[in-house]
């Protein structure tokens, strides 16, 4: 019998094998490295101090609170990639048709792939983690250079702590939508463009038309959750609530996906 | 001797989005003894593939039942599918990996040690080129490596869809010895195949399926003399007047490409060469008229005009 442990750590490996996971953290090396170069040259000393939207060269400005911070894209970055990294690692499978070989090797659907959702979220957040470290890395020189440390003390850094974890279950969320949609869709492309093609038009045409409801959308929730401060607006509710408003989204999904999965044919009639 | 697969009434129809279901196996009947080579042969669509498929549970039978070493399946396939090696069509492994560490995978899911993966590629004519990405494989290296996988689990049961697909001659020899040794070992191997020389040289019993049923199945030499183990074909210098010989001591021979074919069973030849001699006809050459199992197969499986509108 397959345990969920083998299964699991089975899953990380392929993940971590797939040269689209590879070159999507390639580029988000790539580019925390090159904001480092740049805004340690770029940056100049007497301006640091005076930057009303923050400067990349402040310390404290990685994480401002209420949703502001330079580190505030590198999460977009991260959520962006989680979303592509996910439907790519199991758009790739149906593709490569691995999804066959390895379901003769563990006919438990749901298991095989809540082994595969649990796998992109973990590496999500691994990834994504460790992104963020080498963000905070690259811009140490030009703080030390050209900046300020100032105000770096226990509570900016558990507000800091808190942030990174509340921006990482995003990711890892993301990652797991990703790799469900295109799981129902049984192709990597057709997830990618669908969730920007929702993102891009879906939600902002929902919120122009209600507006009372924008509560629901994902993107009010993120947003939420990330600064964690309360929503404005008539649908205004709790960051915690933000945040399990985003759980049971993607865990609905998730199972949709995986009743789906368990009961469909995995090959058409040859 | 008890079943390594048993199938009743096994029926599966494909949804369409347009139109009817497209019925792939209708009412399969099969029961495949352990410890032999078992050939699956029909025509393209036949419904071998879809049957092997619904075996190890990647589709949905419409109808049916179907267990393998004695469990049912799909109901209870986790219990039974770690002692079955299986290869569905081109064995599709992760092409930005190695063979090897394709393998050492899916080893890590049954807990099977390296030294096992290792064994399987030196078995599967792999080991030189284990270390290779995958999609620098050819089709022939893909297959070998899809046959090691199968093997990895050390199976009682090997399904084999088209297994020599890709192969070259001297390959296709290497998967016909295989596949006797695998039996010897006292496994059960089911394989599907086209290549008909090499299932009637490889397989102790064969099922020939048309249009999603069965149409013949049993061990290989009974299915043949279904197909009319009639007679002998003769050779001689002068077929007509030896016609004449046989006719007159009321056998049927009738003259067939340069041979003579005789109505009498091929254990009783030796009348047929005495009358010839005793007529004053030697005989160049005797063999039995038995039907080759590519003669059975188109005759059993070839479409029919009146059956295609129906």
């Amino acid at each position: 019998m397959v345990t969920f442990r083998s299964l699991f750590a089975s899953e990380v490996r392929r993940c971590l094998s797939r040269r689209a996971v590879r070159v999507l953290v390639g580029v988000g090396l790539l580019m925390i490295v090159a904001t480092g170069v740049i805004a340690f040259f770029a940056v100049k000393a007497d301006e640091v101090m005076t930057a009303s939207e923050g400067s990349i060269a402040r310390l404290t400005d990685l994480w401002r609170g209420g949703g502001e911070g330079t580190m505030i894209p590198v999460f977009l970055m991260l959520i962006v990639g989680a979303l592509i990294g996910g439907a790519m690692v199991t758009g790739g499978e149906w593709r490569a048709g691995t999804v066959v070989t390895v379901s003769t090797w563990e006919p438990r659907r749901v298991r095989l792939l809540g082994a595969q959702f649990l796998a992109c979220a973990v590496l999500a957040a691994v990834i994504g983690l460790g992104l963020l470290a080498l963000f905070v890395a690259a811009t140490l020189p030009v703080a030390f250079a050209k900046g300020s440390t100032a105000g770096v003390d226990g509570a900016f850094v558990v507000a800091l702590a808190g942030g990174v974890a509340r921006g990482l279950s995003i990711v890892a969320l993301a990652a797991v939508v990703g790799a469900a949609v295109a799981n129902l869709g049984r192709t990597s492309t057709a997830a990618i463009v669908g969730l920007f093609g929702y993102n891009a038009i879906v939600e902002p045409v929902l919120r122009g038309v209600w507006p009372r409801k924008a509560g629901w959308l994902f993107g009010e929730n993120m947003a939420t959750w990330l600064s964690y401060e309360r929503l404005d607006g008539p649908l205004a509710r709790s960051p915690v609530l933000a945040g399990a408003t985003l759980l049971v989204y993607a865990t609905a999904l998730a199972a949709v996906v995986l009743v789906v999965f368990r009961r469909r044919d995995l090959a058409g009639a040859s | 001797m008890s079943a390594a697969i048993e199938i009743h009434g096994l029926r599966k129809a494909y949804r369409r989005l347009r139109g009817a279901p497209r019925l792939a196996v209708d009412g399969l009947d099969l029961l495949v003894p352990e410890g032999c080579v078992y050939g699956f042969l029909g025509p393209n669509g036949s419904g071998k593939t879809t049957t092997i498929r619904c075996l190890l549970g990647l589709v949905r039978p419409t109808a049916g039942t179907l267990a393998m070493l004695g469990v049912e399946v799909p109901s209870h396939l986790p219990s039974v599918i770690g002692r079955v090696g299986a290869i569905v069509e081109t064995p599709q492994l992760f092409p930005t990996m190695s063979g090897r560490r394709n393998l050492a995978l899916l080893a890590r899911l049954h807990g099977i040690g390296a030294s096992s993966v290792d064994a399987v590629l030196a078995r599967a004519g792999l080991a030189e080129r284990a270390d290779d990405l995958v999609k620098r494989y050819s089709l022939g290296m893909r297959q070998r490596l899809g046959i090691a996988a199968a093997l990895l689990k050390d199976p009682a049961l090997l399904l084999l869809d088209e297994p020599a697909n890709g192969l070259d001659p001297a390959g296709i020899r290497e998967i016909r010895l295989l596949l006797r040794e695998l039996a010897a070992e006292g496994r059960t191997v089911l394989v599907s195949s086209h290549l008909l020389t090499e299932v009637a040289n490889t397989c102790d019993h064969v099922a020939i399926l048309r249009r999603g049923r069965c149409v013949a199945a049993g061990p290989v030499g009974d299915v043949l003399a279904r197909g009319g183990a009639v007679g002998v074909l003769v050779r001689v210098d002068d077929p007509v007047g030896a016609a004449a010989v046989l006719h007159a001591a009321g056998l049927a021979a009738d003259p067939a490409d340069g041979f003579l074919r005789v109505g009498v069973a091929p254990a009783d030849a030796s009348s047929v060469t005495r009358l010839l001699a005793e007529g004053g006809h030697w005989v160049s050459e005797l063999r039995p008229d038995a039907a080759s199992l590519e003669d059975l197969f188109l005759d059993l499986t070839t479409e029919h005009p009146e059956e295609v509108a129906a």
